[in-house]
């Protein structure tokens, strides 16, 4: 396949994440643990998606419950290694990527460090969450998902200690900078006069509508007033436009929005910090000197001549670039002070710049357990109780080396009620905790393939998030109930 | 046959999945997932149906295709598909499309217990849904856009149905903006796709869609006179394409002196245009040697102009062996669309756009992604063990609409049903399905027993469609029988000419004799004034070929909606049908 054929290939999803993410998909590897339905529908999806390399961990074989709940194992294949055979129909889904079985034992692989670390994150489908993969790779800073099923619940969690991400995709309102004009702008909305009001973008009648009402009144116009001004010129289509972003005057340029004034206050050792945290500190700088942001330069469409449309775009295109140089310098200073000779990419600045005001950083943990989970206040208490329904089964499996069956309801119900006392002076049991339970029992560890193909769903799509680097992850554990049809999720700390 | 693990979840409603036949419209994103779901829920009897064909672009989430699979039926494909995995289920593909009556009349509905609508588009969507009100069968709706999805399980008449909640409407333009004076690339895309494609390379064009002076929204004479004259130029271009020699690229130098300078000089020529727009400047260069552009990059307006050539004289040649549409996975087709857009906005001083970014607004892109698909028709096929409960309102209370899958905080949204909204054009009519003998029965015959059988007390009026076929002041088709002026599939809209009792729609079903359903016919209610306005919209909209899903489905988006709502009809009423471009957006 030629470029322009390959380009079409991915055309529907490269809307998502353009041909860079496209590109980091490509030159990602992944690992994915058990070859059970849930491993195979994430596999299936990151296949589909074009990631370059698959490792398929698996030392089971094709069972009778394999074939009756995951799609990629055939009858022929009954009793023969799982994992070959599923990497093989994996595989064929897409020429492009490469599916690779594995078959050394997981166990086996534990301690072995240069395995783990050829891989951008691994996926555990196994039942247990397995303490010592989470610190291996933990270790190695690779992400890590545990995603598990059994009959209509699932669990998806997320081990990662720290996700700097900046291209979020966040909507926001457009940063027009109504209440905060630079000499460029104003010179601009000051030479449009009364004959050519209906022909300039919505933009300059809200400026010249605030401005106008802040010197007749010192104060700032609410949307109301400032609507009622911007009926009195007429009803052309920009007037239109500018009464339906009439809100746009009460956002004030110098706020920051809560999460990006957090991420200003965090304090990084600065001589070791990643590339994104020099920029976190550049913009902290930029604030503290200008009361805003870095303008992200882009400016919507709006019903304009041609002409003035073009003119002002490029006024704020101007003042973007201005800000982004300064930025940039700030940055440089900063890895000087500290001693780095290294430089940062002009492509990553003008991200940065672009998504300045909707950064997100999540902080992972390792815990498997955090005590909010038990408060009264807990708003997804019954997804919570899945999770310590999955935590007592797999305590259960280890012991017994099979799963737990309806028989053994008393001993499961002990053994969920002193795992959570042992960490936590427990005075109740949590609410509808026995229910769940049951309900788990109920399936004796065998998977509904629905429910697993939805779960690889939920988890492939963060695995993208996760190579691609663009959206926001989920932060940092969810489960799913599919006798309510719901998710929840919530993070631990 | 394996359910042992079903039987431990589901129990005895295992059996019930093995005795129930589904029907699953559209076998792509959604469709290639739902159909494995399916399988391994056991379900007893699967059709599959869909009219279209496998492309290149679709083999990123639709994994039962592969590379050698392209150019063939989306539905036997995906049955054959299937094959290797060692199923239960009886598999029946149709290719067709869902809205060939001949194909599928309402008798092939009725042999389901659930339908699963996986469409890409809206109108064969509440095509589905009617049906679904007609029949009261079940219907499992979903979609997705990017990462982003829902899923909504209609229960007719007791849940909210597909028609409930107005869709959003497609962006249109009036048509001085298109053909005169654009001023964003849309204008120009639009111009190159829905007018300058048809005109040269469409079927011949017909009195009706000859542009007309009233259908030109503007004061300005000269303006209309000189859009009219262009028209008719156009058709004289139009022989010089049909009669394009191969490897002759000279008429398109005709096609190009006329569209981008002799047009763009009488727009010139009318000054009243330009008092407050920039002037557009005709054409003036040449074009450049191009070998492979990249679609990610602005090209020249030199290398637009060289791809405006090659692509009209491909076309030109193309149509020698059948009729071209455009289709935004025919590369040609394409090719002509981007670089007449990017020329006509040089002309116009617009900014020029990418091959990438013209795509997406001309062929109406969606974003589409295995993952979102996985994760909604996962919850669609779990939806329909609720439609095995004993009664509707178990049915209905557990059951759960699906939506949005972006919010990191809330990952995936559901909530309960709504309840079907009383005002809903399509779930607050009565309708039945009337069994007939069309041959057999006069309109005559059909009016004298309705009246008799829900009690209209004098006259009624019977339409199909918008086609009137008797009304008191109407009676010429009294005594013809009704297989001339209607057919099986149709719907028969009855009003009441005493406007007393509501309105009713009869689905035609082939029969023996005429058996008229049992149906109570209610005093009618509707507030007059309101319902002008309404069709008054439906004139001028002509519905998208995607969904946009979001907040217009789901409902809970409230006073966003109604913000919407509250802006939407003034500004929409300053058009009628004819006077606006429409881009499907």
């Amino acid at each position: 396949m030629n470029d322009n054929e390959v380009n079409s290939k991915y055309d529907r999803q490269m809307r998502l994440w353009s041909s860079s993410g496209q590109k980091r998909l490509v030159g990602s590897r992944v690992c994915v643990v058990e070859a059970n339905a849930v491993a195979c529908e994430t596999v299936k999806n990151l296949v589909l998606a074009g990631v370059g390399q698959v490792v398929l961990l698996d030392s089971e074989r094709v069972s009778a419950e394999d074939l009756a709940t995951n799609f990629f194992v055939v009858a022929e294949e009954a009793g023969k290694a799982r994992g070959e055979c599923a990497a093989r129909l994996l595989g064929e889904l897409n020429p492009d990527s490469t599916v690779i079985h594995e078959k050394s034992s997981f166990e086996s692989l534990l301690k072995d460090r240069s395995f783990w670390s050829q891989f951008d994150c691994v996926v555990n489908c196994r039942l247990d969450h397995c303490v010592p993969l989470i610190e291996l790779l933990w270790d190695l800073r690779i992400p890590l998902l545990h995603a598990h099923s059994i009959g209509l619940y699932s669990l998806v969690r997320l081990y990662c200690e720290e996700r700097t991400m900046v291209e979020t995709h966040s909507s926001r309102a457009d940063d027009l900078r109504i209440d905060a004009v630079w000499d460029e702008l104003q010179e601009y909305v000051d030479s449009v006069d009364e004959t050519c009001l209906a022909e300039v973008p919505y933009s300059v009648l809200l400026i010249k509508v605030y401005q106008e009402f802040v010197r007749e009144h010192g104060r700032r116009p609410s949307t109301k007033e400032t609507r009622r001004r911007l009926a009195q010129l007429g009803d052309d289509e920009n007037v239109e436009e500018a009464i339906k972003k009439a809100a746009l005057v009460t956002k004030r340029s110098s706020e920051l929005n809560e999460k990006l004034a957090q991420l200003m206050q965090e304090t990084v050792d600065l001589s070791t910090a990643s590339s994104f945290w020099v920029l976190v500190e550049a913009l902290k700088q930029f604030y503290e000197k200008h009361g805003v942001l870095p303008l992200s330069g882009s400016l919507p469409d709006m019903a304009s001549n041609t002409e003035k449309y073009l003119k002002l775009q490029s006024i704020y295109r101007a003042k973007h670039e201005t800000d982004r140089d300064e930025l940039k310098g700030l940055a440089l200073q900063i890895l000087a002070q500290h001693g780095r000779a290294e430089q940062i990419a002009e492509s990553e600045i003008e991200l940065f710049v672009k998504n300045c005001s909707v950064l997100e950083v999540h902080r992972g943990s390792k815990n498997v357990w955090s005590s909010e989970m038990l408060s009264e206040a807990n708003p997804v208490l019954h997804n919570t109780n899945i999770y310590f329904g999955f935590l007592a089964l797999n305590t259960f499996h280890k012991e017994h080396k099979r799963h737990a069956a309806p028989k053994d309801q008393s001993e499961v119900r002990a053994l969920a009620i002193s795992q959570l006392c042992r960490w936590e002076t427990l005075k109740s049991f949590p609410d509808g905790l026995e229910l769940v339970l049951d309900e788990l029992l109920r399936a004796e560890g065998t998977a509904l393939h629905n429910v697993c193909a939805l779960t690889g769903g939920i988890a492939s799509q963060e695995v993208i998030k996760i190579l691609t680097n663009q959206y926001v992850s989920f932060d940092n554990c969810l489960t799913f109930d599919g006798v309510r049809g719901q998710t929840g999720s919530w993070k631990i700390e | 046959m394996y359910d042992s693990h079903l039987r431990k979840i589901f129990g005895s409603q295992t059996d019930q999945f093995r005795q129930s036949k589904v029907l699953m419209v559209g076998a792509g994103g959604i469709g290639c997932e739902l159909l494995k779901d399916l399988l391994l829920m056991n379900y007893g009897e699967i059709h599959i149906l869909d009219l279209d064909t496998i492309d290149l672009s679709n083999l990123n989430r639709q994994f039962l295709f592969r590379q050698k699979d392209i150019k063939k039926s989306k539905a036997m494909t995906a049955q054959q598909a299937v094959g290797h995995f060692n199923h239960a289920s009886k598999l029946v593909a149709h290719h067709g499309n869902i809205m060939d009556t001949n194909m599928f009349p309402l008798s092939f509905f009725t042999q389901f217990d659930i339908i699963f609508n996986a469409l890409d588009n809206l109108e064969a969507r509440f095509y589905v849904n009617k049906i679904a009100l007609f029949t009261k069968i079940p219907l499992i709706e979903s979609g997705t856009s990017g990462l982003k999805g829902q899923v909504q399980p209609i229960y007719p008449y007791e849940t909210e149905c597909f028609a409930c909640i107005p869709k959003e409407q497609p962006k249109t333009f009036p048509v001085c903006t298109i053909r005169s004076t654009p001023s964003k690339p849309i204008h120009c895309i639009t111009w190159a796709k829905n007018f300058l494609f048809p005109q040269l390379f469409g079927d011949d064009v017909s009195d009706q869609d000859k542009l007309k002076p009233q259908d030109i929204e503007s004061d300005n004479k000269a303006e209309i006179e000189a859009l009219l004259k262009e028209s008719n130029e156009l058709l004289d271009l139009k022989v010089l394409v049909n009669e394009a020699a191969p490897g002759d690229k000279g008429f398109v130098s005709k096609i190009i002196e006329k569209i981008f300078e002799e047009d763009i000089e009488r727009l010139l020529r009318i000054e009243t245009l330009w008092k407050t727009r920039e002037k557009p400047e005709p054409l003036n260069c040449e074009p450049v040697k191009i070998k492979s552009l990249d679609g990610q990059k602005l090209w020249t307006v030199e290398e637009n102009l060289a791809l405006f050539i090659n692509s009209t004289s491909k076309i030109a040649q193309r149509l020698k062996q059948g009729p071209v549409e455009f289709d935004k996975d025919d590369e040609d087709t394409l090719d002509f669309v981007v670089s007449a857009a990017n020329l006509r906005s040089y002309i116009f001083h617009i900014p020029m756009k990418t091959k990438f970014e013209i795509k997406q607004i001309a062929g109406n892109i969606i974003p589409a992604v295995a993952t979102t698909n996985a994760i909604m028709a996962g919850f669609s096929a779990l939806s329909s063990i609720h439609a095995f409960h004993a009664t509707m309102q178990e049915k209905v209370s557990k059951s759960k609409m699906v939506y949005d899958s972006n919010q990191p905080s809330r990952f995936v949204n559901t909530s309960g049903l709504a309840p079907k909204n009383p005002k809903c054009p399509a779930c607050s009519v009565t309708r039945g399905i009337i069994s007939i003998d069309l041959s057999k029965y006069t309109v005559d015959g059909l009016r004298k027993a309705i009246i008799d059988k829900y009690g209209y007390s004098d006259d009624i009026g019977i339409a199909e469609g918008t086609r009137l076929l008797y009304d008191y002041d109407f009676d010429d088709n009294l005594e013809i029988k009704l297989d001339k002026v209607c057919s099986y599939g149709n719907v028969l809209f009855i009003s009441d000419a005493d406007d007393e009792l509501d309105s009713l729609e009869l689905l035609v079903d082939k029969g023996d004799k005429l058996e008229l359903p049992e149906l109570e016919v209610s005093a009618k209610v509707v507030p007059e004034e309101k319902k002008e306005e309404e069709d008054e919209e439906d004139d001028l909209i002509i519905e998208g070929d995607d969904l946009i899903m979001e907040g217009d489905i789901n409902g809970l988006d409230g006073p966003k909606r109604k913000a919407e709502d509250d802006m939407g009809p003034a500004k929409k009423r300053k058009y009628t049908a004819d006077e606006v471009e429409v881009i499907e957006l």
